[in-house]
């Protein structure tokens, strides 16, 4: 068990972040790296979360959920039946 | 029409009885169920069962996990869509749950928290170009995998402070407005905390205090150990020191990707 726990910190998260911003499609200009990032994703493709996302769902067993506009409006309550 | 003229039901009302008072116990259920089913038509039974499986379908919309009242082993009576269909509520519980797998391959889960709740999982499969319609909930759910990633990664508890400095590498500041997740302390804090994705707890002896993040209940049941490390590998490619997370599956107790139980086991019904 301790061994496990001194392992546990080995996990190397920087390089983590670097291989998802890889994965997401980074474009690697002049990366200044201060900390306030301004706005950030100016590197990031547009549909850089969403690519992600959707490796991701191939890793859940999410529910699609069910949507619609139609009679999703709140009206009176109905009338009590008589 | 109008709201302020609310008619009083005459007779024992229904409607005033609360959902948890309604506990019926499986032994009840059976005999007295089918008497009470043979007092009504099929159609109007289907009715009923049309009407749940929306309502459980809307529910799950936000991903809130929907409470469980009394002992039984299904939801609470939705008191709106139940009304006076009480006495049959078992059969139509398992008759919807039976419609939920067949027709949308969804199941209805129960979580193992304080108070019972459930949650719908798909039973299907998903695969990479399934072409499901790709929205914000999409990259929602990969911010989502990137901290369950973090917290494993971490030995399954982690500073909440420490996740946030990951996610400024990602570009993603909880002090800011984010393009996609907007306020992206919310989502993660609230949201996500709501759906049982993730749990944010005090840690104990910090002044101010500080939290710490760790999987939900939901988590566990939508994804598993096994599946987050195969998600950091795809990323990441095979990690050194690697070996600690596959003795900690192997872990008897923790070991991922086991198969839960269902709530119930939904009979088929030849309809």
């Amino acid at each position: 068990a301790n061994e496990l726990h001194s392992d546990m910190t080995a996990f190397d998260s920087p390089a983590f972040a670097e291989d998802l911003l890889t994965f997401m499609g980074l474009n690697r200009i002049e990366d200044n790296d201060s900390d306030d990032e301004g706005s950030a994703g100016g590197y990031l493709p547009n549909d850089a979360w969403h690519k992600l996302g959707a490796e991701a769902e191939t890793y859940f067993r999410r529910a699609p959920s069910f949507h619609f506009m139609l009679g999703s409006f709140s009206a009176d309550p109905p009338v009590p039946r008589q | 029409m109008s709201q302020k003229h609310r008619r009083n039901d005459p007779g024992p009302s229904q409607a005033d009885a609360r959902d948890e008072d309604f506990v019926l116990t499986p032994s009840q259920m059976a005999s007295q169920v089918q008497r009470n089913l043979e007092r009504r038509s099929q159609g109007q039974v289907d009715q009923k069962v049309s009407e749940l499986v929306q309502f459980l379908l809307v529910k799950d919309q936000k991903k809130i996990p929907i409470k469980r009242a009394g002992s039984q082993c299904f939801p609470p009576p939705p008191k709106k869509v139940i009304g006076d269909y009480r006495d049959v509520y078992p059969e139509i519980v398992n008759r919807a749950g039976w419609t939920l797998q067949k027709v949308f391959g969804l199941e209805l889960k129960e979580m193992d928290t304080k108070p019972h709740m459930y949650i719908l999982v798909s039973t299907l499969p998903r695969l990479p170009g399934d072409s499901f319609k790709q929205d914000d909930r999409t990259a929602k759910l990969g911010l989502l995998a990137i901290i369950l990633s973090f917290i494993f990664m971490k030995g399954n508890s982690v500073k909440e402070v420490a996740v946030w400095e990951m996610l400024r590498r990602l570009r993603v500041d909880p002090g800011e407005r984010h393009e996609v997740f907007g306020d992206v302390k919310k989502l993660v804090t609230e949201e996500f905390v709501r759906q049982k994705y993730l749990e944010y707890l005090p840690i104990p002896h910090t002044d101010p205090t500080e939290f710490k993040l760790q999987w939900g209940g939901r988590a566990t049941k939508e994804t598993s150990k096994r599946h987050i490390l195969q998600f950091v590998a795809k990323v990441s490619g095979p990690l050194e020191g690697w070996d600690s997370k596959i003795k900690d599956l192997d872990i008897p107790g923790v070991r991922a990707g086991r198969r839960q139980g269902t709530v119930c086991a939904f009979r088929g019904h030849g309809l």
